[in-house]
């Protein structure tokens, strides 16, 4: 069942001679519990790509469907209440609010959404993460593997359509990434999460099931490798 | 189990954990609560002080209806808008007998009436309404009982006094046309061409009373007519056929125009104690209050444009430095309205806990500052205003609100540009922001030169500097307005007090007794008086002064070229006696007017040795010598200038002194021989002012047949304690059945602009002090915050090899251009802001004094600048540099 389309993405940064397209007409499709790994060298596109599937960012063309919705046109106030319920996000530099605990920044969207925290999958969370013991702990105050976790224990908490990592392991060594990795095939594999990873690393796009190769704002190759 | 507001939680740890910027802004927000307070309070107190001045004169009525019958005021009572009443109602007029004035003056007086006094009768209550004042005796207890106006009082009119018992019959009475009605049941009467109604006399009966006291009539009182010859009568019932004149206290003093509509034909029929009812702000024109108002305002908006500044620098400081906490935010899904939320919660703790100090301080600042003022305007009030000024603090709703609600304003106004600009950060941004590489960096062609001239480091600094000006227009804007707001502080300070010049100078604790002598002489009573009035404890210096005018021949080539040019043309004989031309020409002679002052013989001595001047030489027999205080007083354009008269004192000169007006063979002339100028040793009052004075001892009167008769008398006291030493001398003066009216408190003036700028220095430079204190907050907030931003870059440039000594020169250099900006700014406005300071006020800018506070204050900022990035730095650099390479700061 395909949860995610792209048709015709572009998004070009400056203007006249000095236009840069970052993403030059990409399409894809996502199906639901895929796992797709998103590589290329530095300044390929793929974060711009990822960003924009996350409505994180607005493309200069395209459209994207996420279980056929077409998100970019929404409002950005109903754009930030899709990117809270249906999207999960880990990005390389952890980005956790330094003055919230642990378990209110994994509670974040779902307490910016007013609604009750569900205490069993906040508890299965934290045990998979192995983050129970350092729940009210700050994140200055956690490793740097630890902080990633509750990067993914933040984007997971809600159950999203989709959970986009934006090279989540570029900051870590190997046995964190390792770590991190294994959460993400773990989530894919035990909530049938669709998940998109980005990473320049080879080792960690071999574990997904599908990898999509960028170049120059273009797809290079797209290949499934495991079903 | 309800859900824990994540914004809101996010919000105040924010602001508990940015301690630094946290406590500044706070202590930003309570300095400027506390003013408001100080500044609302004072205005509620100083219009309590002009209530109560209209208490005083008016009393606490609001509308005044002229004239009216029994009938109709009985009418009006029925109004329920009616808090309070009170009347006068009117006998009659009467002629009276026994007058002292001849008949022709009285007419004169009078203009066309035939008689003289109004005999009018209080309501009962009616001074808990309408305010009299009494200068003698008690109020009449009943309608027997009168008080009679000052006016006939003074003029002794039917020889009345207090306690004398006296009648008038009143044979005639009048009655007045009132809205169409017909009064004391008399025929029907009309308007005249000018709208005056006829008046009709018709006999009465004879009423006697005894007159208790003496009253002044008020300006308020309609019913004082021509004459202000008033006899008031004590409370008495309303009779028929009496016109009245009502005075009502409305329930809402703002209902006073409708309710003057309704009953009312114009408004000469009524009158309102408008500025009493303006007071209670209910009425919509008022200059006094106008006035107060837009000081106040202009004292809170000042108040609240510095603290919108800090406020609005330390939340846009916050945004900008969380630009990427905000976009991560806003990328798992917070709303717009939501990182407003997240701006406003942390508003709304900064109004929680910085509000309430602030009120607390400002209330008690207001209580311990009007307390202080107090006796100081309670000083200027009794001798410039003549009132009694009571500053006193009052803690009410409104003065409790109005600050409160001014803060919040403030607040609001300052956080809603940041707080747009936070809700409008969008997701992108926090995946792109850096700390250290995201500001844009112009490439300038002039970098080579500032290298190759300032070395790498200045080049740096300057390079800085540019590329953070943003952050730092806070401090460039901060520095100047508080440099600006000092000098214009200064200066208006300068100007209330040279506003007082004429004060300056003389001696507050002096209190005079002059006496002219005319026919008596100068005797042995006349010593042993002064002798009881000096040996008083409290007077600490005392001087007998015989003072006349004399003429005294001079040289055109003798006086100074300014006041021959600019006072006294020998060429034009003109009116010197009005002091136009104080040298004129008399008989081919050309003379001057002097001030003959002949000094008791020790206070001579004393005023020559504190002079430095040998004493005996002035006392010998036939000796010409004299002193002079070559100065001569020019009130020119409401400045007081001092000239010199003669140029060339110091060589001793003879001049002939005339001691007689009318020139004769046998008039005496004396030869005297000026000596040495002498600055003013003590105050002279009196009509010396404006002549050059000469000074002699009192033993060599005689030498010059001076007459004792022509001379004003001038007994001097320096007193510790004017006010008590003033009543003493009062009573030893009546003891010697002297009049007690010629003692002069002369340093009363001087005591009371002394209090003015004094109360002006404390609220001024208080003002002044804090609002600067503000600016400081502002820069020291400004440069800790872009330090503390920047800390990355500075750890990252020494791990590359920066030593610390020239991280910190080049930074201190950084806070240094910084500084200059500020000065180039000052320096691009001081021109036009030149110009207005001289137009408002008189200062003169250019002169030493003033350039030397400039660059005190100046530098002062200077070093505030330089310590404040050399303290931060010291804070950031104290980190460990791989620690701090590795640190992410958020």
């Amino acid at each position: 069942m395909e949860i995610l389309r792209a048709e015709h993405l572009t998004k070009t940064y400056g203007k006249d001679e000095n236009i840069v397209a970052a993403l030059d007409d990409v399409s894809l499709s996502i199906e639901k519990g895929e796992f797709v790994a998103i590589i290329g060298a530095s300044g390929s596109g793929k974060s711009t790509l990822l960003h924009l599937l996350g409505g994180v960012d607005r493309p200069t063309s395209g459209s994207v469907f996420i279980d056929g919705k077409d998100i970019f046109k929404q409002t950005d106030e109903q754009l930030s209440i899709f990117r809270r319920r249906e999207i999960g996000l880990v990005y390389q530099f952890f980005n956790l609010i330094p003055v919230l605990t642990v378990v209110e920044n994994i509670t974040m969207p779902v307490l910016l959404d007013h609604r009750k925290v569900n205490q069993e999958r906040l508890n299965e969370l934290l045990n998979i993460l192995s983050l129970s013991e350092r729940r009210d702990f700050f994140p200055n105050q956690i490793s740097g593997g630890q902080q990633q976790r509750v990067a993914i224990g933040r984007a997971l908490i809600n159950a999203p359509t989709i959970l986009l990592a934006d090279e989540p392991t570029g900051n870590l060594d190997s046995k964190n990434s390792q770590e991190v990795v294994e959460l993400l095939k773990y989530s894919n594999t035990k909530y049938n999460q669709t998940t998109i990873l980005i990473t320049h690393d080879e080792n960690v796009a071999l574990q997904a099931k599908r990898i999509i190769t960028i170049k120059d704002g273009k797809i290079q190759h797209d290949e499934v490798i495991r079903k | 189990m309800s859900q824990p507001n994540i914004v809101s939680k996010y919000a105040k740890r924010t602001v508990f954990k940015n301690r630094g910027r946290t406590i500044l802004t706070l202590f930003g927000i309570i300095i400027a609560t506390a003013m408001f307070c100080v500044v609302v309070s004072a205005r509620s107190s100083c219009v309590d002080i002009l209530k109560s001045f209209q208490d005083d004169d008016y009393g606490t009525w609001h509308v005044q209806a002229y004239s009216m019958t029994s009938r109709e005021y009985q009418q009006i009572l029925k109004d329920t808008r009616i808090k309070r009443s009170a009347y006068v109602q009117e006998y009659g007029y009467v002629m009276a007998a026994n007058t002292s004035m001849d008949e022709a003056e009285l007419k004169n007086k009078l203009s066309y009436q035939n008689y003289d006094v109004m005999v009018a009768s209080m309501s009962p209550g009616f001074t808990d309404l309408c305010q009299i004042n009494l200068v003698k005796g008690r109020m009449p207890q009943n309608e027997n009982e009168a008080i009679i106006s000052l006016e006939m009082y003074a003029d002794n009119r039917d020889m009345i006094d207090e306690e004398d018992a006296t009648s008038y019959e009143f044979t005639m009475v009048y009655s007045r046309y009132s809205n169409g009605h017909k009064v004391n049941n008399l025929k029907e009467i009309s308007r005249d061409e000018f709208g005056y109604g006829e008046e009709y006399l018709s006999p009465l009966d004879k009423k006697e009373f005894r007159v208790v006291g003496c009253f002044v009539v008020p300006d308020y009182a309609k019913w004082k007519n021509l004459s202000f010859y008033t006899v008031l009568l004590g409370p008495s019932e309303m009779t028929a056929g009496n016109a009245v004149n009502a005075y009502f206290e409305l329930e809402d003093p703002a209902s006073y125009v409708a309710f003057s509509d309704e009953y009312f034909e114009s408004t000469d029929d009524c009158l309102f104690n408008k500025d009493y009812i303006r007071m209670k702000n209910s009425a919509d024109d008022s200059d006094t209050i106008r006035w107060i108002d837009i000081l106040t305002f202009s004292a809170v908006t000042i108040i609240a444009l510095l603290a919108v500044m800090l406020i609005y620098n330390s939340f846009s400081t916050s945004s900008t430095d969380r630009i990427r906490a905000i976009g991560l935010l806003k990328s798992v899904g917070a709303t717009r309205r939501q990182i407003r939320d997240l701006m406003l919660g942390e508003a709304f703790y900064y109004v929680i806990i910085a509000v309430p100090i602030g009120l607390v301080i400002g209330n008690i600042s207001a209580y311990i500052l009007f307390g202080a003022l107090n006796d100081l305007a309670k000083e200027a009030g009794f001798y410039l205003l003549s009132q009694e000024v009571d500053l006193q603090y009052r803690l009410g709703l409104s003065n409790t609100l109005m600050p409160v609600a001014l803060s919040i304003i403030t607040i609001a106004v300052a956080i809603f540009v940041p707080m747009y600009r936070a809700s409008q950060i969008t997701p992108i941004e926090a995946v792109r922001v850096n700390n250290v590489f995201t500001t844009k960096v112009k490439r300038k062609k002039s970098r080579g030169l500032a290298v190759r001239f300032l070395g790498f480091n200045s080049a740096l600094a300057i390079k800085n500097f540019f590329r953070y000006r943003k952050r730092y227009r806070a401090t460039i804007l901060s520095v100047f307005l508080s440099i600006m707001m000092i000098l214009f502080t200064h200066a208006l300070v300068r100007t209330i007090i040279s506003m007082f010049s004429s004060s300056e100078g003389v001696d507050s604790n002096l209190l005079t007794y002059s006496y002219y002598f005319g026919n008596n002489s100068f005797d042995a009573s006349d010593l042993s008086l002064y002798y009881q009035l000096a040996d008083l404890s409290s007077v600490k210096d005392s001087l007998i002064i015989l003072q006349s005018k004399k003429e005294i021949e001079v040289e055109a080539e003798d006086l100074t070229e300014r006041y021959r040019n600019d006072y006294a043309d020998p060429n034009i004989v003109y009116d010197s006696q009005n002091g136009e031309y104080p040298v004129y020409e008399d008989s081919g002679r050309r003379v001057t007017n002097v001030t003959l002052m002949f000094i008791e013989d020790s206070a001579f001595r004393k005023i020559c040795i504190e002079n430095g001047i040998a004493p005996d030489p002035y006392f010998t027999y036939g000796s010409k010598l004299c002193l002079t205080n070559n100065t001569f007083y020019s009130n020119t354009d409401e400045n007081l200038n001092t000239v010199k008269v003669f140029s060339s004192i110091d060589n001793p000169r003879n001049v002939v002194l005339r001691f007689s007006e009318e020139e004769s063979e046998t008039t005496p002339k004396v030869d005297i021989q000026l000596t040495k100028a002498i600055s003013e040793p003590f105050s002279i009052t009196g009509d010396t002012a404006s002549t050059m004075q000469i000074y002699m001892p009192l033993s060599r009167m005689s030498y010059y047949g001076v007459s004792y008769k022509d001379v004003f008398e001038f007994f001097q006291f320096h007193v510790s304690e004017p006010d008590e030493t003033f009543t003493q001398m009062k009573k030893i003066l009546e003891k010697n059945l002297h009049s007690s009216e010629d003692l002069h408190d002369s340093g009363a003036y001087a005591r009371a602009y002394e209090a003015v700028t004094t109360m002006a220095k404390i609220l001024i430079y208080g003002y002044a002090a804090l609002l600067c204190l503000i600016c400081f907050l502002n820069v020291i907030m400004t440069i800790i915050s872009n330090v503390l931003f920047r800390r990355k870059e500075y750890i990252l440039l020494m791990s590359i090899g920066m030593s610390r000594r020239t991280l910190f020169h080049t930074v201190i250099l950084e806070s240094i251009i910084c500084f200059f900006e500020s000065l180039l700014l000052l320096a691009l406005f001081a021109g036009s802001l030149l110009i207005l300071v001289t137009m408002l006020f008189d200062l003169s800018v250019i002169s030493k004094r003033n350039i030397l506070f400039l660059a005190v204050t100046v530098f002062a900022h200077f070093l505030m600048i330089t310590s404040t990035t050399a303290f931060g730095l010291r804070h950031v650099l104290t980190e460990n540099v791989i620690e701090g390479v590795r640190k992410e700061y958020y």
